[in-house]
């Protein structure tokens, strides 16, 4: 079922809408200038690449920005020269700072206490703290102590997307589906997970994925929570990490994976059989699952609260238990970030998720599970776009080898 | 932590999580944000790791002292504060902070001093165990070969992605699925281009082994089957002379210098273990010291050679498997 490359997002016209959103908050307030260490903050409002790596290696060559309040323009440092968007000012592009470094996180510091008349021209808004820029930031801006509100508004200005981002999210998206096609092509008894993962990435890759974002998950769930890996809670356990085990004729294997293209992340969810079809426990189980989406889906539009959602999937359930993972949610949403705000359905209880009311642009991945202890369970996910009247599913795949 | 007078380190880093713990967690591209993944208690030497499952998790770290993932502060600074020695502990080091989590626990422990555990943690990473690097040189032996594999399929009118594919599959199926860095195949960001015959092409890469990092870098002629690093190669070995036990980033700068190529863009060296660690030459003034590891890339007229060191007692060790590739 290969399907056509979706249409294109205009990159240009998505990074100046960003900008004008994040300098529109900002004008608001008595904050001088916005200080962004975190990787997909800087990422939204530059635009700018970096070499995908582990975290270990990312931290040290990480892009920085800073947004003074009041200059239309990001001043973005980086090790990454050939990642930055061709429009972005000259003027505003500097070469990258080691932030985990003394000398780094002192340039940066020095950087902002000019530019801010050393910390005194309103407050200074700072997302992460590398320690060397802690100790750079508390000798020499001690004034301008930064709290947590760059994390409240990044998440703000993010929470919307622009059609130009749901493009972006949607062609992420088509990338992953369309390199499922092979891997679940070549799923049989007896293959790796690792070959898995390696074919996935291989046709990503083709298929024109910036990164991969995630390490491919390819879990074959037991039958009942006690068959499975140790859990903490006692709760079902999920994910794992893939290894070199070879796959058996009948393993129920839940998939989840997720690359990058221009920013934005995918986030594929399935569930497959090795080598044979459902049997009717199992087909019930979906058939479950597409129950809890559909209904969760009926009550999306704008105006909802998260609670609306996690009602719906609570009543389609029918059982009087909860349709998700217990340790994770619902719906979380997904951006720049594979999994962003809003999370609905999570441990911070009914009145969090009431707080929470669909508006248009909002993405969210809903990723119910139908579990029946004795007999195991599907999981899949589904994402969403909420538009002004209802949804837009920005996610198109199909379940096989279950029945839809 | 005795030095540093450190009670317990709270840590975020997936390096220095797996160096207390060993355990095997999900691999994530990219920085993260800093959040509480492992505590280690000085007084009771237990380690504490955010896990939901005892899957991937040595077995000397037990069930209970693992603790869920959570989206509720109140709940993971309760469960903190349920940690046997933590709620004592006068200095706690930790490894990164949000200005949110700088607050909770500065409010959950607050007789206690947050300090760079960072710099602790990055102290005792430095020099390496020989199990660390039988670690490293099994990841170079994965790039190795991986590497080999995508040189010898490499020809006229593929595209550098097409490259980069190639490389991540052949590193899957030799069993490792996590990158330490997505590799250069021509571009650091591999693109459309289309590879034209006997042009010359940067191939670098690096994987995680393990946790361990294995990483080089050939320079090869589209459509030839042997490596063609040429230059390189002659300052690459005069950088790995100047490796020795007292040297410093300068000592590398001035073997780099003597070769009259200009600086690179790149840094000339960096630490390598549980990925990038310092120094990092070159700002770092970090004297080398017997039992680090090194990355050292030399780069001359486009060409260019990266390979792994070891700092011996008396001077330095090529880390390889086999020096040929193609």
């Amino acid at each position: 079922m290969t399907t056509a490359r979706p249409a294109g997002p205009d990159l240009a016209r998505m990074r100046v809408d960003r900008r004008t959103k994040l300098h529109d908050a900002l004008a608001g307030q008595d904050v001088a200038a916005a200080v962004l260490l975190g990787a997909t903050n800087v990422r939204w409002a530059t635009g700018a690449r970096v070499v995908a790596a582990d975290q270990g290696r990312a931290s040290h060559f990480r892009n920085v920005a800073v947004v003074l309040n009041g200059d239309p323009v990001v001043h973005l440092f980086t090790h990454h020269p050939d990642g930055v968007p061709a429009d972005h000012p000259a003027d505003h592009v500097h070469a990258g700072l080691d932030v985990e470094c003394d000398a780094g996180a002192g340039a940066l510091v020095t950087f902002v206490g000019d530019r801010t008349g050393g910390g005194s021209g309103g407050r200074i808004l700072l997302d992460e703290w590398t320690m060397a820029l802690r100790r750079a930031w508390t000798a020499r801006l001690a004034d301008a102590a930064p709290g947590d509100a760059a994390a409240s508004l990044m998440s703000e200005v993010r929470l919307c997307k622009t059609p130009d981002e749901l493009a972006c999210i949607r062609t992420a998206q088509w990338i992953n589906e369309q390199a499922m096609l092979d891997v679940q092509a070549a799923l049989r008894p007896g293959i790796r997970g690792v070959e898995l993962s390696g074919l996935f990435l291989r046709r990503a890759f083709e298929l024109g994925a910036h990164q991969n974002t995630v390490d491919p998950i390819w879990q074959a769930m037991p039958d009942s929570v006690v068959a499975g890996p140790g859990s903490v809670t006692g709760d079902l356990v999920f994910p794992t990490v893939t290894t070199a085990r070879a796959l058996e004729r009948g393993d129920v294997i839940w998939v989840d994976t997720g690359i990058t293209w221009e920013g934005y992340d995918s986030d594929f969810g399935r569930t497959w059989i090795v080598g044979a079809t459902p049997s009717p426990a199992q087909q019930d189980q979906f058939r479950l699952w597409r129950r809890v989406v559909d209904a969760v889906l009926s009550v999306v539009r704008p105006g909802a609260t998260g609670g609306d959602l996690t009602r719906a999937a609570l009543v389609a359930a029918a059982d009087g238990r909860r349709p998700w993972l217990a340790h994770l949610y619902l719906a979380h949403g997904i951006g720049v970030d594979s999994a962003e705000a809003p999370f609905i359905g999570t441990d911070l209880g009914k009145e969090f998720d009431e707080s929470i009311v669909l508006t248009p642009g909002m993405v969210l991945v809903l990723e119910p599970v139908a579990w029946t202890d004795g007999t195991g369970g599907y999981r899949a996910e589904e994402i969403v776009a909420v538009t002004d009247d209802g949804f837009r599913l920005l996610s198109d795949h199909p379940y096989g080898p279950y029945v839809a | 932590m005795t030095r540093d007078e450190v009670d317990a380190l709270i840590l975020g880093k997936e390096a220095n999580v797996r160096y207390v713990s060993g355990a095997r967690r999900l691999w994530l591209a990219g920085a993260r944000a800093f959040a509480p993944s492992c505590v280690l208690v000085h007084e009771t030497s237990d380690v504490h790791l955010l896990s939901i499952t005892d899957d991937g998790v040595p077995g000397d770290i037990h069930l209970q002292n693992l603790y869920p993932i959570t989206w509720n502060p109140a709940n993971l600074l309760g469960r903190l504060t349920r940690i046997p020695g933590l709620a004592a502990a006068r200095r706690i080091g930790v490894d990164g902070l949000t200005p949110l989590m700088d607050a909770l626990l500065s409010a959950t422990f607050p007789r206690a001093e947050l300090v760079d555990g960072q710099a602790l943690m990055l102290a005792a990473r430095a020099r390496k165990l020989s199990a660390e690097v039988d670690c490293i040189r099994a990841a170079i032996g994965l790039a190795q070969r991986a590497l080999a594999q995508v040189v010898g399929a490499t020809r006229p009118g593929m595209r550098e992605r097409d490259l980069l594919a190639r490389f991540e599959q052949c590193m899957a199926d030799l069993g490792t699925t996590t990158p330490a860095f997505e590799g250069t195949f021509g571009h650091r960001f591999p693109s459309d281009r289309v590879l034209a015959g006997g042009e010359a092409l940067v191939l670098d890469v690096g994987v995680l082994v393990d946790g361990y990092q294995g990483c080089l870098a050939r320079t090869v002629n589209v459509g030839e089957r042997e490596v063609s690093t040429g230059p390189a190669d002659v300052l690459f070995d005069a950088l790995a002379a100047a490796v020795r036990p007292g040297a410093t980033g300068s000592d590398l700068w001035a073997a780099w210098d003597a070769s009259a190529a200009p600086r690179p863009s790149e840094p000339a060296a960096y630490g390598v273990g549980l990925g990038v660690e310092p120094p990092i030459i070159g700002e770092d003034v970090t004297e080398l010291l017997p039992g680090m590891t090194l990355s050292l890339r030399a780069e001359v007229d486009g060409r260019v050679r990266r390979d792994s060191v070891l700092v011996t007692d008396t001077g330095v060790e090529v880390l390889e498997e086999q020096t040929r590739i193609g």
